[in-house]
């Protein structure tokens, strides 16, 4: 078995408890909500994304030692890490758009008391004309969201590799302090029509537009992953466990 | 005699400690106690074998390969076993062979499961639950399952109550049995290397004091005491922590200097407690002295 793999096997059987019967029963429990006309697995890419968070948890200062024990290489630890975080984001992004679009086509909801039936129908039935947002708007701002944290996780994972976890907090918190920085500057900039409407530029009207853009923002994703994988493995390289 | 584990002029500074020319060597067949006050250095050098700490310079070499450059080879046939599990206290011993086992080409889950049994290691228990004695008995049998052959480890003891650690010294000595490998554990107590060591390498201020059999160690220095005014000059300069009292005094001693004491003078043998103690205090006294001057 590759080196690797070994290392995500072992992180896995360390959190395959804490996480993974949760996950199932989100899973199960979106795929019944969408068959209702309920799209709470939208958020199934955040909840694929914490099958292995519980080991930035245990991995805490101490624990990495086991990474050293082992006869493993320091850059199969690292490389591991890094598809433990992407690889079940991005699947998970998968499934919140499969979840999305079995929401937005079952009308099992109508069989519902009334009642019910037209709050969900409100909330949810994007294809009503005076909805705020259109279905594939709504794809692509999760996608948009997936791969942000994509790059937000494997940016903080390159941190950590480098200065062993000691600013963790801190360049979260920068991560995000900048981010909702720019959000607040363009949205500030397109409601006092300095800018177009982020939606007019930002989204494509086409639908294969949209498809383009979403397999190019993933693409970019994890590039961006590779990249930042790289620079960690050979900064850890020198660094202490 | 091959020497299953050698250091040759390790260096390494961190902010206010450094190891310093740390040279000694290990032969294949034997235990080595690496004794040293807490501070010393004993797991600073540890982590340098296993290359978890940079070196400055130096060499370290293992089963005579390189530390840095064969360092997978090398865990390979390594058991390690900290004063830690480092493993998730979630899991069980079931679990933790599932993890482990992939590492490891010679790995045997028979014979892991039978440490297990033999250690009297319940299976199906949260290993955080553990007590520190079974903790390191879990280590040890991961060790002993994939053939180590060289078993490392830090301060094993310490924190053990006197069976939990009687029981450790004797797998120690049982696997030390096949003369093909070796064992090299760090601690302050003392006890424990009387016990079951046959080489002694004494760590001091991140220097090497001692290093050889634990027999030459003890046939080397010994305890020296009697009235003040009995002891020449020039053997006063010899002794190692010479400390006066009101009626006499008492100071370490290498034996080689024991033909010019003379006969008013008591010696005996020095322990590797009194001997870790001397120096200890004499560094101690010698700072004391230097802030003086100063």
């Amino acid at each position: 078995m590759n080196d690797v793999l070994k290392m995500i096997r072992f992180d896995y059987i360390s959190v395959r408890s804490l996480t993974v019967p949760y996950i199932i029963g989100f899973i199960a429990l979106s795929l019944v909500l969408a068959l209702f006309g309920i799209p709470l697995g939208a958020f199934c890419f955040a909840a694929a994304a914490a099958v292995f968070a519980p080991v930035q948890e245990l991995a805490d200062s101490d624990s990495r030692k086991i990474y050293g024990i082992l006869p493993v290489g320091r850059d199969a630890v690292t490389k591991a890490a890094f598809l433990e975080m992407t690889v079940p984001l991005l699947t998970g992004e998968m499934l919140s758009l499969i979840f999305l679009a079995i929401s937005n086509s079952s009308k099992l909801y109508r069989i519902l008391p009334k009642t019910i039936e037209d709050i969900i129908g409100g909330l949810f039935d994007f294809s009503q004309n005076d909805s705020i947002i259109t279905f594939g708007e709504l794809c692509i701002i999760l996608i948009l969201v997936s791969v942000y944290l994509c790059v937000l996780s494997a940016y903080l994972e390159m941190m950590s590799a480098i200065q062993n976890r000691e600013k963790d907090v801190t360049n979260l918190l920068t991560a995000v302090a900048l981010t909702v920085a720019v959000i607040t500057v363009i949205a500030a900039l397109s409601a006092n029509h300095i800018i177009p409407p982020v939606q007019s530029w930002l989204i494509p009207e086409t639908v294969s537009g949209k498809w383009i853009f979403a397999v190019i923002l993933n693409v970019i994703a994890a590039g961006v992953s590779v990249l930042f994988c790289g620079i960690a493995v050979k900064k850890s390289a020198d660094c202490e466990l | 005699m091959e020497n299953i584990l050698e250091i040759k002029g390790l260096n390494k500074a961190y902010e206010g400690f450094a190891l310093k020319d740390v040279t000694f060597s290990m032969p294949r067949g034997y235990i080595m106690g690496f004794v040293g006050q807490n501070g010393s250095g004993k797991t600073t050098t540890i982590r340098a074998i296993l290359d978890m700490a940079k070196t400055d310079s130096g060499k370290i070499s293992v089963f005579g390969m390189d530390s840095v450059t064969d360092t997978i080879a090398i865990k390979e046939r390594l058991g390690v076993v900290f004063d830690s599990l480092y493993l998730a206290n979630h899991l069980n011993v079931k679990q933790v062979e599932k993890q482990l086992r992939p590492f490891y080409k010679d790995w045997s889950s028979d014979e892991f499961f039978r440490r297990i049994k033999e250690f009297d290691l319940p299976d199906n228990r949260k290993i955080g639950d553990f007590s520190k004695g079974m903790k390191m008995k879990l280590m040890v049998a991961a060790a002993l399952s994939h053939n180590a052959e060289l078993i490392i480890l830090d301060e094993p003891t310490s924190g053990l109550d006197p069976v939990a650690r009687d029981e450790l010294l004797d797998i120690l000595a049982e696997y030390i049995e096949d003369e093909n490998r070796g064992v090299l554990f760090s601690t302050h107590i003392t006890a424990d290397v009387e016990r079951i060591a046959d080489y002694v390498t004494i760590l001091h201020n991140g220097r090497v004091w001692f290093t050889g059999t634990k027999d030459d160690l003890c046939e080397s220095y010994a305890v020296i005491k009697g009235a003040e005014e009995d002891i020449p000059p020039a053997l006063k300069e010899k002794c190692i922590d010479f400390h006066a009292y009101r009626n006499g005094f008492d100071a370490l001693i290498e034996t080689a200097y024991l033909d010019k004491a003379p006969k008013s003078l008591e010696t005996e043998k020095a322990s590797i407690d009194e001997i870790l103690v001397y120096i200890a205090k004499e560094d101690k006294h010698e700072r004391r002295s230097e802030n003086d001057t100063v």
